[in-house]
């Protein structure tokens, strides 16, 4: 009998459904199942990887859900047809929207009024039908059947179901005599939580970290049994035998389901255009009017490039989606918002005169291809990278201008990997928490499906593994890894449709007030072949119109980015010296690393600095062919002469994609959209089959357009090898300009780049004390927080960096306000008069003090922490009299090291100090040195230096090799840890924050190298000078 | 009313190949399962020492209402409740 699952949760059932919907078709076809219906709660959420998944495998798959109804019962539903669907998503988007978040409940009244086209099942155990019976309340639960058959006619079906609990043979019975009595048909269900039996421990698991609670206490909420996976016709035939039509029945239902999931004809909204216009004319007008301000005299490329690119949009029609973005891009000049378009974008000559794009793409020999061609079959995508402050504000700009029906923020899932896994798992297992720490920090790994191999090299965890329970934990940690966990909103994908979003995926509520986010994420609203725009908030252009704005402030001058020039030798100096720190993009440790070798000189150099020194291109084997020739080592050559004008820029090696469209059409004859493919195929590693297939054609094309097969087959590899991590050339254009514009705010206003990258923090590779650090060491001043002077925020004060009170711990905007409130009727003039009037909290005063907030008041800071626990004695409201003479006691003044020490334990960094300087007399002995003296050695010297890890890195190309930068208090100094080194010292390297290195100096086209040979934690190196040697005098204040 | 034994007393259990008890005996005397009123499965304690029971609710031949349970590790039979 053969038998169709109808009612199954996947792992989209969030903290509740134990399987990846995927996991649930490969079962499915194992067991031959023709169909099978996924049903999560209260949402949609899995609907496309599940649909996807079972098309290819051959299974049809039925989109439902299990939703929640007002009194908490659940109710099954189907969709039958693409109305039975609309009406599932406006379904559970009522039940979602009309309630708090989390706490999704339908009303019976909602469901009479949308139950076209869906099939009711009467629920698992929580239905309300069964409830009732179970409670003895028959006349009810007959009076429920009537009432769902009165909304869903012969749609309705008495689900029966047999989970092996007690109760269960009884509850089946009397659900038969109801359904016979009213002439409602009956269907089986398994109520199913995972593909396998054995998935019924992590589904334990998951309803633990669900409530929060550990296995050993949690019995009365974990299912009492493992019988809920998919069953096999045999095992349901043995449950339901005696009734085989309940079995039939779910064969039938899945027969009446029909539903697509693809939406792609779904446009866009039709963009409001001017009287007697339509989109294509508009586009066009606005075009050419504005590439005359571009451009100035419009020469022949550029018309011919527009010409071609309007009548392309024009055939794709994509006019009116270039009209959207172009109006939010006016939106955002008209009010002042930095933003630009990112991405592939940048490769359209439409996109850069409407001003979506700042790259020429004329200037910059890009290719349209790459962005748009008559081949394609996704929409393309546009994102714009928005000043990180702003970005609220352009959002709002979107749900206005197209009603909040039509637009909603795409979700994204927060998903389990190895440090939560072990966390979590471990927990709910009952591991000591201490453990579970050491063991989430020391991971290496991202994803929990290496964790075994990951924790097995550490000595300290490898007395817990021969345990039973650790196999648990790992293998559970395995298979939790990429569940989601839980919904978050995607950094800034928008939705836009033309109909009602709710008809075409469940909305729901976002945690921040008012916003509304649908239940699929990026990939989903792709896939589902919806239209999306990505409003992404980039911190650097806050950042470089925060700075713009301090130096208007304190200097009283205008400057406009956009204009400075381009070529400024003193800046790219700056850049080549690999004095990056914070400048965008070139400012990770394998950035300094090249940039004394590649030596970028132009913005076209930058363009390749940015897109070159990634992951990718590093393992290719790509940059240092690119390096060799750029350092003359090695001759420019190209494999045959009509590459050279697509690849000299890039000295004949092949880097960004653009260049492969391009090639792929010189030398084959591709056209743009064949090319594309071409790139988008090698890019997916695709199997060897396809790969041949596309050699075939590529050579085919290459010898009608007279070129020999040893060459072409020779330029096809090169296109194989580079095409998995080439780089899109106009979004790194993009980025160019805009590590060039921070570069020259770094070079020629320090004090106001510092300040604007300390308060759009967290951004870039570094924290707030290393980047006070550099500060520093560029000669920029850096003031202490100032109870009289200082704002939330740094700020610019005579061209020194004044500290804000956002680190002082216990500072929060409610506190900084009601500083700011009571200082703006008087500055404070002592203690006691901060004490009496700002009402702030003890710690924050005693913070203020230990950061040096005080130190404006002339006293030494024990005193004033002495002065205010008296003041806190004698209470804000007593007659205030002055300190009596027996209260002053003379206080030992605080000894460097202790006051730096106080300053990082209030607010994470030093105004004046590095640690490392404060710990430089205990550990100076045996010949430990500063980062400064270290790099001027010879090379091959042996080194001791020590320093707090700022960096730690172990790129997957870099075969077992790991990074760590120090930094002391004269710099940064670069560690390499050879794989054996690395092994030995793992948990030193991993976890310590201050360590002593001991190596061997290696020195490289101008970068120094320690490539450690033993690694020691500081404090161990503190102790041993100080037994060993005697104590030198120590400084007192 | 039923009465829970404090420790599940071992039986003797007859079944059929499908694993459902046809008679049972306990206290040296035999007695015929007349029904099966419920059947139940529980599973537990997989971290540490597993449990996995098979529960029947029966009805003997000497009048007894008694819950037992064929526990699946061992394959041994226990009495674990006797209704009135």
């Amino acid at each position: 009998m053969p038998y169709v699952e109808l009612h199954c949760h996947s792992n989209f059932s969030l903290l509740d459904g134990a399987s990846h919907p995927e996991d649930l078709v490969a079962r499915a076809e194992e067991l031959g199942m023709s169909a099978l219906a996924i049903t999560d709660h209260d949402g949609l959420y899995g609907a496309v990887p599940f649909y996807r998944s079972a098309k290819k495998a051959g299974i049809k798959p039925i989109i439902g859900a299990e939703v929640t109804l007002e009194r908490g019962h659940h109710l099954t539903l189907l969709a039958r047809d693409s109305r039975g669907y609309s009406n599932l998503c406006r379904l559970i988007t009522r039940a979602q929207l009309e309630h708090r978040k989390g706490n999704p409940l339908l009303s019976e009244a909602a469901l009479a009024l949308h139950s076209e086209g869906l099939v009711c099942l009467s629920g698992c155990r929580r239905g309300k039908i069964p409830t009732l019976l179970a409670g003895g309340k028959r006349d009810e639960a007959i009076a429920a059947a009537k009432n769902y058959l009165e909304i869903f006619g012969d749609s309705f079906f008495i689900e029966l179901q047999n989970s092996l609990y007690p109760g269960d043979g009884c509850l089946y019975r009397e659900l038969i005599e109801l359904a016979q009595a009213l002439g409602i048909r009956c269907v089986a269900t398994n109520n199913v939580h995972y593909a396998r039996k054995e998935g019924h421990q992590l589904q334990d698991v998951l309803v633990c970290i669900k409530n929060r609670t550990t296995l050993d206490r949690s019995s009365n909420l974990r299912r009492l049994n493992a019988e809920f996976y998919l069953k096999s016709e045999a095992e349901m035939q043995e449950l339901f035998g005696q009734h085989p039509e309940v079995l039939e029945n779910t064969v039938r239902i899945a027969e009446m389901c029909d539903v697509s999931l693809d939406f792609s004809s779904y446009r866009f909204p039709d963009f409001p255009v001017p009287g007697g216009e339509t989109a294509d004319s508009y586009l066009a007008r606005l075009c050419w009017q504005r590439a005359r301000q571009r451009y100035g005299e419009i020469s022949t490329e550029v018309e011919d490039q527009l010409r071609y690119e309007l009548e392309l949009i024009r055939k794709l029609g994509l006019s009116g989606y270039f009209l959207i973005v172009w109006d939010l891009m006016e939106y955002c000049h008209k009010n002042g918002i930095p933003a630009q378009g990112r991405g592939s974008a940048a490769n359209s000559i439409v996109a850069y005169v409407l001003g979506i794009t700042r790259v020429d793409p004329i200037r910059h020999k890009l290719f349209v291809g790459r962005f748009i061609n008559e081949e394609m079959s996704a929409l393309p995508d546009i994102d714009i990278d928005v000043s990180t402050n702003h970005r609220e504000q352009v959002i709002q700009y979107v749900y206005q201008k197209y009603g909040e029906e039509h637009v909603a923020m795409v979700c994204t899932f927060v998903t389990f990997q190895a440090r939560n896994a072990i966390r979590e798992v471990g927990k709910v297992l009952g591991m000591p928490a201490h453990i579970l720490d050491q063991m989430a920090r020391a991971v290496g790994s991202y994803s929990a499906e290496d964790i075994d191999k990951d924790l097995a090299g550490l000595e300290q965890f490898r007395r817990y593994m021969s345990s039973q329970s650790w196999q648990h934990f790992i293998s559970l940690c395995k298979e939790i890894a990429d569940f989601p966990r839980h919904l978050s909103i995607h950094v800034g994908g928008m939705v836009i449709l033309s109909c009602p979003l709710s008809e075409i995926v469940p909305l729901e509520r976002a945690a921040m007030p008012g916003r509304v986010v649908c239940q699929w994420d990026k990939d989903s609203v792709e896939d589902a072949g919806l239209v999306k725009v990505d409003i992404l908030g980039l911190r650097m252009l806050s950042l470089i119109r925060d700075a713009a704005e301090l130096i208007k402030k304190s200097l009283g001058i205008h400057i406009d980015l956009d204009k400075i020039p381009l070529n400024d030798e003193k800046v790219y100096d700056m850049i080549c010296r690999a004095d990056t720190m914070g400048v965008f993009q070139v400012e990770s440790r394998a950035q300094m690393q090249t940039l004394p070798q590649t030596r970028p000189r132009s913005i076209e150099d930058l363009t390749i600095e940015v897109a070159i020194i990634r992951p990718g291109p590093l393992q290719g084997n790509m940059v240092h062919p690119y390096i060799r020739r750029r350092q003359g080592k090695e001759k420019v050559t190209y494999l045959l002469p009509r590459l050279k004008p697509i690849l000299e820029e890039t000295l004949g090696v092949i880097l960004f994609q653009e260049q492969v469209l391009k090639v792929a059409v010189a030398v084959a004859g591709f056209t743009p959209g064949e090319a594309d493919s071409l790139r988008r195929a090698m890019s997916r590693k695709r199997s060897r089959r396809a790969m041949e297939e596309l050699r075939e054609r590529f050579i085919r094309g290459a010898l009608r357009n007279g070129v020999s097969e040893r060459a072409a087959s020779e330029i096809f590899e090169k296109l194989r090898g580079f095409a998995e991590y080439g780089f899109c050339k106009s979004h790194a254009a993009g980025f160019a300009l805009l590590a060039y514009q921070s570069a020259w705010l770094k070079y020629y206003y320090p004090a106001e780049f510092y300040c604007a990258l300390l308060n759009n923090q967290p951004m870039g590779f570094y924290t707030p004390e290393v980047i006070i650090g550099d500060a520093r060491r560029h000669g920029v001043e850096i003031l202490p927080v100032d109870i009289n002077q200082s704002d939330e925020l740094c700020t610019v004060e005579d061209g020194k960096l004044r500290l804000g009170f956002r680190y002082v711990k216990e500072m929060g905007e409610a506190a900084v306000a009601r500083l700011k409130r009571t200082r703006s009727q008087a500055p404070f003039t002592s203690l006691r008069d901060f004490y009496l009037r700002s009402e702030l909290s003890r710690e924050a005063i005693e913070n203020l003090i230990l950061a040096g907030a005080m130190d404006c008041f002339g006293k030494p800071k024990r005193e004033l922490l002495w002065e205010l626990g008296i003041l806190e004695r004698q209470g804000r409201h007593s007659m205030m009299l002055d300190l009596p003479e027996e209260y002053q006691v003379p206080l030992p003044g605080m000894t460097e090291l202790e006051e730096v020490a106080a300053e990082y334990k209030v607010q994470g960094l030093s105004a004046r100090l590095h640690p490392m300087q404060v710990i430089r007399n205990s550990i100076s002995r045996d010949g430990v040195m500063k980062s400064s003296e270290v790099v001027s050695l010879f090379p091959g010297t042996r080194v001791r230096a020590a320093g707090y890890v700022i960096c730690r890195q172990a790129p997957r190309t870099a075969k077992g090799h790991v990074f760590l930068t120090l930094e002391d208090e004269d710099g940064l100094l670069n560690v390499v840890l050879k794989p054996a080194v690395y092994q030995k010292y793992r948990y030193v390297a991993r976890v310590e924050p201050l360590i002593v290195v001991e190596g061997v100096l290696q020195k490289k086209e101008g970068i120094a190298n320690v490539v450690a040979e033993r690694l020691i934690p500081l404090k161990k190196e503190r102790e041993r000078q100080a037994a060993m040697y005697p104590p030198r005098a120590r400084s007192f204040a | 009313m039923a009465k829970l034994l404090e420790k599940p007393e071992e039986i003797r259990v007859r079944a059929n190949a499908s694993g459902v008890p046809l008679s049972l005996s306990r206290d040296g005397t035999r007695e015929k399962i007349t029904a099966i009123y419920e059947q139940w499965k529980v599973t537990d304690q997989w971290w540490g020492k597993e449990i996995e029971r098979h529960y029947f609710r029966v009805k003997t031949s000497r009048g007894f209402v008694l819950d037992i349970y064929h526990d699946i590790g061992t394959s041994n039979w226990y009495l674990s409740r006797i209704h009135d």
